[in-house]
């Protein structure tokens, strides 16, 4: 059975405003959350991710299918995302959600705590570090997609993630068990 | 607790709700500035055609010259087609309705010949072309495009 979520390339690029529309309810938040992974800012990542769709939207026609479409869209998110930090809009801090977590003992955190205080630690790594975790942990994405989207070889990748995950255990610490 | 399974959960982050209508009123806008017809060339086309004429006219006479001569040359075929054409229809037993086409005929062509053949050929010209821009510019900035108000280019 095929999925109802699943993207018909062919209607899209055919500028059916149904099938964008499922295409937005499915890659919003995902674009949404590479460019805020890499720029570290809610207000700039909103901006791009405008910028995202609306180039997705009119170069549609252009996309070959060398790639899988989410590939070829979490690469533009990334590049864009990238660019707006080359051009010197680089935040002067990363946002992060509110907490005080620094005080309090990791061992006696809930879950959601956890979370929030991994979410915010993760913001603090470099921006290829993150990005690099940020797009391992999207469920549908390989290394070699990751490479494509980065732009990068397989092994920088492997070598980010593994690294960008030491610093991000250095960063939180001893996670309590049984959370 | 196992920091992958935490990573999982949080890799991916709740764009916020506004965007969604932020998207599509982008998307509306994007789309009407697509179907929006095309109007520089009616703009650009008889300007740049008036400025052709104006050159020719006041600063390069070598050139008027020769659109004199496609002017007289213009004027032979014409008169050579008139011949022809008049020679052709001269059949006496259709009586007054062939007389009169042929003498429509002869007026319409000897009034083109003679139109071509003159100095206001290429007088008309340039206020005929300078007469469409300025219409076109009227047309551009002043008439309703896509329901948009009156004066809204400007």
């Amino acid at each position: 059975m095929k999925n109802k979520m699943e993207i018909d390339i062919r209607k899209l690029k055919e500028g059916s405003e149904y099938e964008f529309e499922k295409f937005y309810n499915l890659y919003i938040n995902r674009i949404y959350t590479i460019i805020y992974r890499v720029v570290g800012n809610m207000a700039d990542a909103e901006d791009i991710a405008m910028d995202v769709m609306m180039k997705v939207y009119d170069k549609i026609n252009t996309f070959r299918g060398d790639a899988k479409l989410s590939s070829w869209v979490y690469r533009i998110a990334y590049n864009h995302g990238i660019s707006f930090l080359r051009k010197g809009k680089k935040t002067t801090a990363l946002e992060s959600v509110s907490h005080s977590y620094e005080d309090k003992h990791i061992q006696c955190l809930e879950k959601r705590e956890i979370s929030d205080l991994v979410r915010s630690k993760l913001m603090e790594l470099p921006e290829k570090y993150r990005t690099a975790l940020t797009l391992y942990h999207f469920n549908d994405l390989s290394y070699e997609e990751i490479a494509y989207t980065m732009g990068m070889k397989m092994g920088t990748v492997k070598t980010y993630i593994h690294r960008g995950r030491e610093k991000l255990k250095a960063l939180v610490g001893e996670l309590p068990e049984g959370v | 607790m196992d920091l992958d399974k935490i990573l999982d959960e949080i890799a991916i982050e709740e764009a916020p709700t506004g965007l969604v209508h932020r998207w599509k009123v982008d998307l509306m806008a994007r789309r009407e500035a697509k179907t929006r017809p095309i109007l520089w060339p009616y703009i650009v086309l008889p300007v740049a055609l008036s400025g052709v004429y104006i050159y020719i006219t006041v600063f390069n006479r070598e050139w008027l010259k020769t659109l004199s001569g496609v002017s007289s040359q213009s004027y032979n075929y014409i008169t050579a087609f008139k011949s022809r054409v008049l020679q052709s229809i001269n059949i006496s037993e259709f009586g007054g309705f062939i007389e009169g086409t042929r003498n429509i005929l002869a007026f319409g062509l000897n009034s083109a010949s003679e139109f071509l053949s003159s100095g206001s050929f290429i007088i008309w010209s340039i206020v005929f072309s300078l007469a469409i821009a300025i219409l076109s510019l009227v047309w551009y900035f002043f008439l309703i495009p896509d329901g948009e108000r009156l004066f809204s280019r400007i």
